[in-house]
């Protein structure tokens, strides 16, 4: 493309432009806590591991940790992304069918994208805090272009009548909070709205990352976002998927914007400019949100859902003869599957009590850290 | 203009809108591909269940949760939900049992699919029979 072209012109800015690093060492930073707290609990070894399995664990806590304190970030956040792309492909070897999830291929996305970003040149072990230096920014438009695609895709995605009558969210309401009662006039409408609601909301979220350019648009579209995802979190079980977008939404803060903050709150002997206002709730506000979508806790303040109930996913009640026995399927297994007939067993399947068959309770049982109880 | 910059935006570019186009336009999914299947089939499979109970004076609408002897939605606990023919068959065989003999219930179900709701059964016959 001739470069004397506006375009050209244009390009040339966005692949050239350098703006200062804070932004980027944050983001690091808060990846790394979310990648934990989805993946950790399945990354931790244990002695049922395969090799494979191991040398991918040993990959991600030896690159999120790097990744975390900022040594060679880099190329640890590449590496971290590598890792988080191996546990989606290989999932089964990690005993959690919820790994193979674009809630995981979005973390490992954050990861790869900010390995082109200068995401190791501030928030650094053995640097002061308040070090920083400027580095380019083309890694952070493409971002913001990924995450335009990725809500365009979601957007796509419900473009059906399925979706739009309203008929899908009835469905996903019913499984989640009403059961299988027909629904009143009012759930129906409401099932309508947010269908719609949320076709248009993503739509607006899919162009908002390459068009905003004012401070208040930035805030307006962050409040929206987060605030969705947010909602989306409180509603249905998407674990830490919402907590992924507040810091993948953090592309739309200007760098300068949060330079300034950071030279406001980590004072050097270096004079800095005033902040500009607003950017206190974005970075609070980020900190506070991902801080309690990670912490786990936060499901329990909840009313009772069924999509929540993960735990005891395991546990079956069986009874043979006159004997009860009660707990893991994995132990309670080898007691009753010689014992003869069972005259009744109760699993928690999805996390609701079934009553099961021999066959579900006598299973073989996965290898892996998260052994769920097989579906009929 | 620097190349290798330009060269790795354009296969970036490249790569993450050919995920969604061939996933989501042709069903072309592949490990290496991004797709964004946000709730694509969350919620399918999901039976609505209404019971109506046949009386000589025309049809009376029956509380399952209550037939199946729980007081109220949340005490139902797992009852409230039935996403599988086999559950469904044994809350109404319980139901049944609850009414009595001679019990004429109709049973109307319809299932959650893509496009909406699938009728599988449209309450024709005395299910207790």
């Amino acid at each position: 493309m001739p470069l004397s072209t506006d375009a050209g012109r244009w390009l040339r800015h966005r692949l050239t432009e350098e703006g200062p690093a804070e932004l980027f060492g944050l983001m690091r930073i808060l990846a790394v806590l979310v990648t934990w707290s989805r993946l950790g609990a399945a990354m931790v070894p244990h002695g049922g591991m395969e090799t494979w399995g191991l040398l991918v664990s040993v990959l991600f806590w030896v690159s999120t940790s790097a990744m975390f304190l900022g040594l060679g970030a880099r190329v640890a956040s590449a590496l971290t992304a590598a890792s988080v792309y191996l546990i989606y492909v290989d999932h089964p070897l990690f005993g959690d069918e919820h790994l193979r999830s674009h809630h995981v291929m979005a973390q490992g996305l954050v990861c790869l994208y900010l390995a082109l970003t200068p995401c190791d040149r501030a928030f650094v072990l053995g640097r002061p805090l308040s070090w920083s230096e400027r580095g380019p920014l083309w890694g952070l438009h493409l971002m913001r272009l990924q995450l335009a695609v990725m809500y365009a895709g979601a957007t796509w995605e419900k473009a059906y009548g399925g979706w739009m009558s309203g008929a899908r969210m009835e469905q996903i309401l019913m499984r989640v909070f009403t059961g299988s009662d027909p629904l009143s006039l009012p759930w129906r409408t409401a099932a309508f709205a947010i269908a719609n609601g949320t076709v248009l909301v993503e739509g607006a979220l899919a162009v908002a990352p390459l068009l905003v350019r004012s401070d208040r648009a930035r805030w307006t579209t962050y409040a929206v976002a987060v605030g969705f995802h947010g909602l989306v979190y409180a509603l249905t079980p998407v674990s830490t998927f919402s907590a992924t977008m507040a810091v993948w939404w953090l592309v739309i803060v200007p760098v300068e914007g949060v330079h300034q903050l950071a030279g406001r709150l980590l004072p050097d002997d270096a004079p800095h400019e005033e902040a500009s206002t607003g950017w206190a709730p974005f970075a609070g506000g980020t900190l506070l949100l991902v801080g309690l979508l990670a912490a786990g806790p936060f499901t329990r303040w909840l009313p009772d859902r069924s999509g929540f109930q993960h735990l005891g996913e395991d546990v079956c009640v069986v009874t043979f003869g006159e004997q009860v026995v009660a707990g893991a399927r994995p132990d309670v297994k080898p007691q009753v599957c010689k014992a003869g007939p069972l005259s009744s067993a109760r699993c928690v399947v999805d996390g609701h009590w079934e009553d099961v068959g021999r066959d579900v309770v006598c299973a073989p049982v996965p290898r892996g850290p998260r052994r769920r109880v097989p579906a009929r | 203009m620097p190349v290798l910059r330009l060269v790795a935006t354009l296969g970036f570019v490249a790569w993450m809108t050919v995920g969604p186009v061939l996933g989501q336009g042709f069903g072309i999914n592949r490990p290496w591909l991004t797709a964004w299947h946000m709730y694509r089939t969350w919620g399918t499979g999901v039976l609505e269940v209404r019971m109506v109970q046949h009386t000589p004076h025309g049809d009376v609408p029956l509380d399952r949760l209550e037939a199946l002897g729980h007081d109220g939605w949340r005490a139902a606990g797992p009852d409230r939900l039935v996403a599988r023919k086999d559950k469904l068959d044994r809350q109404i065989a319980r139901v049944c049992e609850a009414l009595g003999p001679g019990a004429d219930l109709r049973v109307h179900v319809r299932e959650g699919v893509m496009h909406g709701w699938k009728p599988t059964r449209t309450g024709r016959k005395n299910a207790c029979r």
